[in-house]
């Protein structure tokens, strides 16, 4: 057993929730972009953007050798990572603004799929880990500090 | 005698540090789509060996650390790891938070309450050691 595993483990997810509060302050801060992505000679708007989270040192080798030698059932995966950020695909906003520079013929705008109230909402949640993950922490912390006073 | 308390709260360390250890994981896992919350089983798995080899219970006496044990085991049990199949999730998430911030600060104070046992069982041994207090 590691005896600072757990630091790694909520360090962990102190960088991936991070990771996310980025993501989603970079989809607000685009809200508007709607020149993101030059394709053919076109401009199309900014796409949302999301993280996809995994357990970090999941199942893998290692762990089915030491299930089937040391008759382990199952060992604390080491954490959680950010796997790939990936882009929503859902269709883009269309607004009716003739004045604005990248109004097509009809006076169409598209504008990126970015929710508002959804990335609000993602904020708080991704606060809200944070927080779990930093009481997490400390109290790993006092612990060791109190192991380390056994005997004095 | 004192040997085996020091052993018996080791090992009651082990299980509160790998308990913190599953915790902190599931945490952070607490957003990870089809992950399963992990628990540590040590509490029941002690009890029983201790009922099983209990104070009461026929001891067989050993002249040699070679011989087959009777009553008594000196065999404590190892902290072991379960997976609970739940969902609380929308995303087939098994992790509900309330549950493990509970665990979080129980185990705390559990670990830090092992420590100060060990900690005054060392004191006894070095006043019995000194021969004063």
């Amino acid at each position: 057993m590691a005896l600072f595993g757990q630091f790694g483990i909520s360090g962990s997810a102190l960088t991936a929730q991070r990771l996310r509060m980025d993501i989603i302050s970079a989809n607000i801060a685009n809200a508007t972009t709607t020149r993101g992505r030059l394709v053919d000679g076109q401009w199309t708007p900014y796409q949302r953007k999301m993280a996809v989270v995994a357990p970090r040192g999941g199942p893998s080798f290692d762990t089915f050798l030491n299930a089937a030698t040391q008759g382990k059932q199952s060992t604390v995966t080491q954490g959680v990572r950010v796997t790939e950020i990936i882009e929503d695909q859902t269709p883009f906003k269309l607004v009716y603004d003739p004045a604005h520079p990248d109004a097509n013929t009809e006076g169409y705008v598209q504008l990126p799929n970015v929710d508002l109230a959804k990335e609000m909402v993602d904020m708080l949640s991704a606060t809200r880990a944070y927080e779990a993950n930093v009481t997490a922490f400390n109290a790993g912390k006092n612990m060791e500090m109190k192991a380390l006073e056994i005997g004095r | 005698m004192s040997l085996t308390v020091l052993n018996l709260l080791g090992r009651g360390l082990d299980a509160s540090a790998l308990r913190q250890q599953t915790i902190s994981n599931n945490i952070a896992n607490a957003e990870t789509p089809h992950y399963q919350s992990q628990r540590v089983v040590f509490e029941e798995t002690l009890q029983a060996a201790l009922n099983s080899s209990g104070v009461g219970s026929f001891q067989g006496k050993r002249t040699d650390p070679r011989h087959i044990e009777i009553g008594m085991t000196t065999q404590l049990p190892t902290p072991t790891i379960r997976e609970v199949k739940t969902i609380q999730n929308n995303n087939e998430n098994g992790v509900d938070l309330d549950y493990e911030m509970t665990s979080l600060a129980r185990n705390s104070v559990w670990y830090n309450a092992i420590a100060q046992q060990m900690n005054h069982e060392f004191n006894q041994l070095k006043t019995v050691i000194k021969g004063r207090g």
